[in-house]
């Protein structure tokens, strides 16, 4: 089952825009469950993310981000994922997802309102509760910072794995609050978390084995996938390069300006 | 001459003394001592022996994750 923490946009460009939309299609053809929205991937607001996302059919899901001075949340908070186990018997993912607390960060949002960030910890305690009762294993998408996920961790007992992308930042060991595991995989899609989930006579998570594959050349690439990238890679606009007088120019300058004493 | 009776009646006190000198300098035996705790370190990510997927049986669920990918589709490094 495959998850991701948000964060996902590239800058709002015509490139980026088109690396955006093929990443997403990808995700899909990956068959990623549930995705956190994070703030870059709203930084042209609600309406935008709306209009770039429809029709994929990927679950997209926040915690915490709210119309401004409200609780009201304008994604589902979490989503349930079924999905049959190794066993043969169903196992319940739920799945919440949290961004970073900001007091001041806002965009647009839905029929004329603005975006707010709501503090994650008021917004999990408030769902928590009921993703847990639906549940048999349960899972925190962090876009947090990892000292964050910790303090969510500590508190919040109930959350079986926290899992999360922030700064640039990935463990290349074991980290734990109590019996909750934080694993931070790091940006650029560089790195891909494992957790291995066995679960007890109750379902509950019994042990957790995680990995963090570092998809260097030694991953052998998909073909299909490949070659789907390939033609994106060719449609991308090329930046013009610097014309050879400016660039002259410019060079000629700079030292005459910087010995004009 | 030193009767061989009166012998005894020294030395067997003086051999109870010193044997008592000398068990009162043994130091006593040493308490045992539990081996140091092997350091808790936490366990590595790493996926061992360089191979690409980990040994071992299936686990009952197995999750995959990623984040922060900010449009990323191309090889990059």
């Amino acid at each position: 089952m495959l998850l991701d923490s948000g964060n996902f946009t590239d800058n709002p460009t015509e490139a980026g825009d088109l690396r955006t939309a093929t990443l997403l299609a990808s995700m899909k053809t990956l068959g990623y469950k549930a995705i956190n929205v994070g703030e870059r991937d709203l930084v042209l607001g609600y309406d935008d993310f709306m209009k770039r996302t429809e029709g994929l059919g990927l679950t997209f899901i926040s915690s915490n981000i709210v119309k401004q001075g409200t609780k009201e949340l304008v994604f589902p908070p979490y989503t349930i994922v079924e999905v049959k186990g190794t066993s043969g018997k169903p196992v319940r993912v739920g799945v919440l997802g949290v961004d970073r607390y900001s007091p001041v960060w806002q965009k647009a949002g839905p029929e004329g309102t603005n975006l707010g960030m709501a503090a994650p910890a008021d917004m999990i305690a408030t769902y928590l509760p009921e993703v847990r009762a639906k549940s048999d294993v349960v899972v925190l998408l962090a876009a947090l910072s990892k000292d964050d996920a910790h303090a969510l961790a500590k508190r919040f007992t109930d959350l079986d794995l926290v899992v999360g992308a922030y700064g640039g930042i990935y463990n290349t060991l074991e980290e734990n609050e109590g019996r909750i595991g934080i694993y931070y995989t790091g940006n650029q899609g560089k790195r891909i978390g494992e957790s291995r989930i066995n679960l007890d006579a109750k379902s509950r998570v019994a042990d957790v084995t995680s990995y963090l594959h570092f998809l260097t050349v030694h991953y052998p690439e998909d073909k299909a996938m490949q070659d789907s990238i390939a033609d994106v890679l060719a449609k991308l606009p090329r930046p013009e390069p610097p014309k050879k007088a400016e660039t002259l120019k410019q060079n000629a300058v700079v030292p005459v300006a910087a010995g004009g004493s | 001459m030193i009767s061989r009776r009166f012998r005894l009646r020294w030395m067997i006190p003086a051999v109870i003394l010193i044997a008592g000198i000398a068990s009162a300098q043994v130091p006593p035996a040493a308490a045992p001592v539990a081996p140091p705790a092997a350091p808790n370190v936490p366990r590595t990510l790493a996926v061992p022996d360089g191979a690409l997927v980990a040994a071992g049986k299936a686990p009952e669920l197995e999750l995959l994750y990623t984040g922060d990918v900010i449009g990323f589709i191309e090889p990059c490094g």
